[in-house]
């Protein structure tokens, strides 16, 4: 069986001890997969997905990532093993308004270890920026904007990217150009996890599960992955 | 809905409306605190003056040239006791009376002390004095009623010389013999305190005993200092006085009306006299010390008396020039402050502009809610304000400094001011623009 | 890396940090004004007070301040007196030989006197005429001058047992005390009368009580001058000593409120500006920032504002209290060379203290909290 990147074991999470955003996640993501989540709002995909990012704790369960189980890590290590596996890409984007591009990618890099500006240079030149580096966030459209966020999403090179409704503030055109993106960076061999409520991006996953009230109610596998099985 | 509209930015911008309130306040304080110190700091120095001692000196009115020398007055017998003491106690009854701290009779002669010439001053060294109820007591340039109770009150030597450095004990004014001797001269004749000594003055023995030294490193440390009524006794006076020393709270001239300086008190109106009379000012208080005291020469120690009025007109204008200085400050700083919050509420601007709300409906929203914050802001700080002037008396003077009620309006009309002027410049500013450009953020 | 970004946090926050700055240098700037003000302004109160009178009283060693004067001692030498202008709390002082003369056929007290020295001493005195310049001028009290019927420009006889000048009483001196009947002359002119060249009686110094007691400064006076006793005037030191010291605790305690206020109202700018940018915080720490390189970030942008607003404020305060103190004293304050060390300090101090605890309140919170948004 191939090594999974995402292995959630009764994930649970309640806020305020009574609401349950989560109750119970059984998960698997192997490594290079590609899964989508979906599901009506409040089901608890972003809360899965901030489980999975590290951003927030759960209530209960167990969460391995890479191997590691996050759930007995202290707050630093938790910064620590955010900054070394995962990347990020959120549906309003956060740049930090007063950086340009590059400064915004060389920001993830800052704090990963050391700034290396012909190394962002040539994360904004893949995601098709290389015109726009000393632009403000603010002088750039939506789509250009999340492509900086996509770039630094990948500029530590993390195993896991996981991307919250990445096209929900774009247009038709920027949408596509956001896919094909996700799709060179799956080609690419990354793990994704990309939480979306349009059905045309949930068709682009390996494997989607649907959540409802904080349970997985449904999972489809899509395509075979690259080695053959259909991991469950 | 105006009053909607505040209600619930107030009530959902809590943390904004707080620090904007909080930077009303704080600049209040300052402006109220140092207002009320300066403008009551002038008094509570003039108190603290006193330590210099008497500043008005009362000297029977004669018209001779008089010998001085050693701070002895060195007269014809004839002229001796020009002032009679016991008219003292209607210091107490002129209108400043409670600007009068203390005062004392000084009645000298040269006696010989084992064979050495040496001057010899009657005086109280501690007296209490009894005003009787129904005594005349002025209110008024010309007015006067009846006191309405018994006072009584210190007085004496040790009232008005606080300087005075005793070893021993102060001599009692009813002990005939009781005397205190200059420590100089106590060395000079090898007196120790409880000595006993005699004082031959026309060939009369004194027998006087040593009850203190006392060193002020003046003239007072070569002098002998008996009770008034045994200096008398000594010349043959039955009362009298040759000199008195008064010590009053006075303030500088430039508290006077301004019409009033340097005016000639004989060339004003009745009414204009009434008001430099009731002005606790220099000349005021020693014309009605001349009013009770009719004999005697009344003038200002003008060594005393000046010193004191600079030094009170040179600290009255330093605080005056801080209080400046901080109330253009903390009027700087709450102008920003009101300006950087309502820059940030450009888009909000914008977005009202494009649903339809005109400059002026737009103004009224922004600029009362900078009102009610300036006035919660300006109450707020006039409360703190005075509670540290109050603790600046305390620790200073210990006592309350009393700002003057005007300070109230004046901090509130400071925050308000402010405030509404710190709001009307970016919202003119904001409203002029056009909803879009707003919207977008730039 | 991290300047890039303050650079970039700098030139977008303009308006914010422009705010802040400028609530530092207003603060900073009164207590600058206030510390610089408090150093200099108790030994100003106390120098103004100088010009009314001497404080210390010095007398040949031995001799006594005696109703026939002070002939007794031997007197001190006038070139010794010298000695005096090296003790820095000495302002001035003012040499007078008294004799009881014969004026105009009546003994009245005769006093020599330099003139330009006892002018400087003499704020409160009234003159009438003018000061004598001349080596021949005398100054004549005014009761003095009533009872004899002199008035200024007349001729005046003095004379001491076989000697005797005449001068020309150049001003009428009205001051409330011994001198409205005295005539003062020449320091030589009594000299010569007393057949004393070069001696003097008594010596009034005028010294400053700022910073040590007039016990002190007599005893300096001693040290230098062996044969002289110095007296200082209880009277005077006394009231000098209280209310100079009320006056620098007056300043001392206001400087204190202004430097409450000007923190609280620095403190609540800084704390907004923190706070405003929690979000940014958040995102960071998603971003996987260690919580010291955020603090870093934060507090060096703290420390700029303190150190710019504080620099400003200090040279700003420095104006301020020089323009006071041209104003009050018309005289030039020294400034306090703890000025800016201690407003800079405070300055960064303010802003550090009022960045840390929002941060630390923003670094506390689940990333996932903040960017969700409020």
């Amino acid at each position: 069986m191939m090594s999974a990147v995402v292995r959630a074991e009764g994930l649970t999470k309640r806020y305020n001890g009574r609401v349950h955003a989560l109750a119970g996640v059984d998960l698997t993501v192997a490594r290079g997969e590609w899964l989508g989540v979906m599901g009506p709002s409040g089901s608890g995909k972003t809360t899965l997905l901030n489980l999975i990012g590290c951003l927030d704790r759960p209530s209960a369960g167990r969460l391995l990532i890479a191997g590691d189980d996050v759930t007995t890590l202290s707050q630093a290590e938790l910064v620590r093993f955010r900054r070394n596996h995962i990347g990020l890409i959120f549906q309003q984007f956060h740049l930090i308004p007063y950086l340009t591009a590059l400064e915004n990618v060389m920001l993830a890099q800052y704090f990963h270890s050391l700034a290396d500006e012909a190394e962002a240079r040539v994360a904004l030149e893949r995601v098709g920026l290389g015109e726009r580096l000393h632009h403000l966030p603010a002088q750039l459209s939506g789509g250009e904007q999340q492509r900086v966020c996509i770039a630094r999403a990948l500029i530590n090179q993390p195993s896991l990217i996981l991307a919250d409704e990445p096209t929900g503030n774009l247009d038709q055109a920027n949408e596509e150009r956001v896919m094909d993106l996700l799709r060179e960076l799956h080609a690419a061999g990354h793990a994704l996890i990309v939480v979306t409520h349009d059905p045309a991006i949930g068709d682009l996953a390996d494997r989607l599960i649907y959540l409802d009230h904080g349970r997985v109610v449904r999972e489809q596998g899509l395509r075979p992955l690259a080695g053959g099985a259909l991991v469950r | 809905m105006l009053i909607r509209l505040l209600g619930d930015s107030l009530r959902r911008r809590t943390r904004r409306a707080a620090v904007a309130i909080l930077a009303i306040s704080v600049g209040t304080a300052l402006a109220a605190a140092l207002l009320g110190i300066s403008l009551d700091i002038t008094e509570k120095m003039a108190r603290e003056m006193r330590s210099y001692g008497a500043n008005i000196l009362a000297t029977p009115d004669s018209g001779d040239v008089q010998l001085e020398v050693g701070g002895i007055t060195i007269r014809p017998p004839a002229a001796r006791g020009g002032i009679d003491e016991t008219q003292l106690v209607k210091l107490k009854t002129i209108f400043w009376r409670n600007n009068v701290v203390g005062f004392a009779p000084f009645l000298s002669a040269i006696v010989e002390v084992r064979d050495q010439q040496v001057a010899l001053t009657g005086t109280w060294f501690d007296r209490t004095l009894t005003l009787p109820a129904g005594a005349s007591v002025r209110t008024g340039a010309d007015t006067r009623e009846k006191a309405a109770s018994t006072s009584t009150f210190r007085t004496g030597v040790r009232v008005i010389a606080p300087w005075w450095q005793v070893e021993g004990k102060w001599a009692n004014d009813e002990d005939p013999g009781a005397a205190m001797v200059g420590s100089a001269l106590a060395r000079r004749l090898g007196l120790r305190v409880g000595d006993a000594f005699t004082a031959h003055y026309a060939g009369r023995p004194l027998a006087l005993r040593a009850v203190g030294l006392v060193s002020t490193g003046g003239y007072e440390d070569e002098q002998i200092f008996v009770g008034l009524t045994t200096a008398q006794g000594l010349l043959g006076l039955s009362r009298g006085a040759d000199k008195v020393l008064v010590s009053a709270l006075v303030e500088p001239d430039d508290r006077l009306r301004p019409d009033l300086r340097g005016r000639d008190p004989a060339q004003m109106t009745p009414e204009q006299y009434a008001t430099w009379y009731c002005s606790p000012i220099m000349g005021a208080i020693v014309t009605q010390v001349k009013e009770v005291l009719p004999n005697a020469d009344v003038r200002p120690i003008r060594q005393i008396a000046e010193a004191e009025g600079g030094f009170l007109s040179k600290v009255g204008l330093l605080m005056t020039l801080l209080t400046a200085t901080a109330l253009a400050a903390s009027a700087l700083a709450v102008m920003t402050a009101m300006t950087a919050s309502v820059l940030e509420r450009r888009t909000e601007i914008g977005l009202m502009k494009a649903i339809g709300a005109d400059a002026g409906q737009i103004a009224l929203v922004f600029l009362s809610e900078a009102g009610l914050m300036g006035l919660v802001g300006g109450l707020l700080g006039y409360v703190a304000g005075l509670a540290l002037a109050a603790f600046v008396g305390q620790q200073v003077f210990a006592a309350a400094v009393s700002p003057p009620p005007a300070v109230l309006p004046v901090s509130i009309a400071l925050a308000l001011g402010v405030a509404l002027a710190g709001s009307a410049l970016p919202v003119r500013q904001a409203v002029r623009l056009d909803p879009v450009s707003l919207l977008r953020g730039r | 890396m991290l300047w890039r970004m303050l650079r970039g946090s700098w030139r977008h926050r303009r308006v914010r940090l422009g705010v802040a700055t400028l609530s530092m240098l207003l603060g900073a700037a009164m207590t600058s004004a206030l510390i610089n003000l408090s150093f200099d302004v108790g030994s100003q109160t106390g120098r103004e007070l100088r010009a009314y009178g001497a404080n210390i009283l010095l007398l040949p060693r031995g001799a006594s301040l005696t109703p026939g004067g002070t002939r007794e001692g031997r007197g001190i030498r006038e070139r010794d007196l010298a000695a005096l202008d090296g003790i820095p709390a000495v302002v001035g002082y003012a040499p007078s030989l008294y004799l009881v003369a014969d004026v105009q056929g009546r003994p009245l007290a005769a006093g020599g006197v330099v003139f330009e020295r006892l002018q400087a001493m003499s704020a409160w005195w009234r003159v009438t005429g003018s000061w004598p310049a001349a080596p021949d001028e005398a100054l004549l009290g005014v009761s003095a001058a009533r009872s004899l019927g002199l008035a200024p420009g007349d001729r005046i006889a003095i004379g001491y047992h076989d000697a005797k000048r005449e001068l020309v009483v150049a001003g009428l001196v009205e001051t409330g005390g011994a001198e409205d009947n005295q005539v003062l002359v020449p320091l030589p002119v009594a000299q010569a009368l007393a057949g004393q060249p070069g001696q003097v009686g008594l010596v009034q110094v005028s010294a400053l009580v700022a910073g040590q007691s007039l016990v002190e400064v007599a005893g300096a006076i001693e040290a230098r001058l062996p044969d002289i006793q110095a007296r200082p005037l209880r009277q005077f030191a006394q009231a000098e000593e209280s209310v100079v010291a009320k006056v620098r605790l007056l300043l001392a305690l206001v400087a204190a409120v202004v430097l409450g206020v000007a923190a609280l109202a620095v403190g609540s700018t800084m704390f907004t500006a923190v706070v405003e940018r929690r979000a940014e915080i958040g995102l960071m720490k998603a971003l996987g920032a260690a919580e010291r390189r955020v603090a870093a970030l934060f507090l060096a942008d703290g420390i700029g504002v303190g150190a710019i607003g504080g620099l400003g404020g200090y040279a700003a305060g420095l104006g301020v209290a020089a323009l006071i103190g041209q104003q009050v004293f018309h005289a030039t304050l020294q400034p306090n060379p703890l000025g800016l060390p201690v407003t800079l300090a405070v300055a960064t101090g303010v802003a550090l203290a009022a960045s840390i605890w929002p941060v630390r309140q923003a670094l506390a919170i689940d990333p996932a909290v903040i960017l969700r948004g409020e």
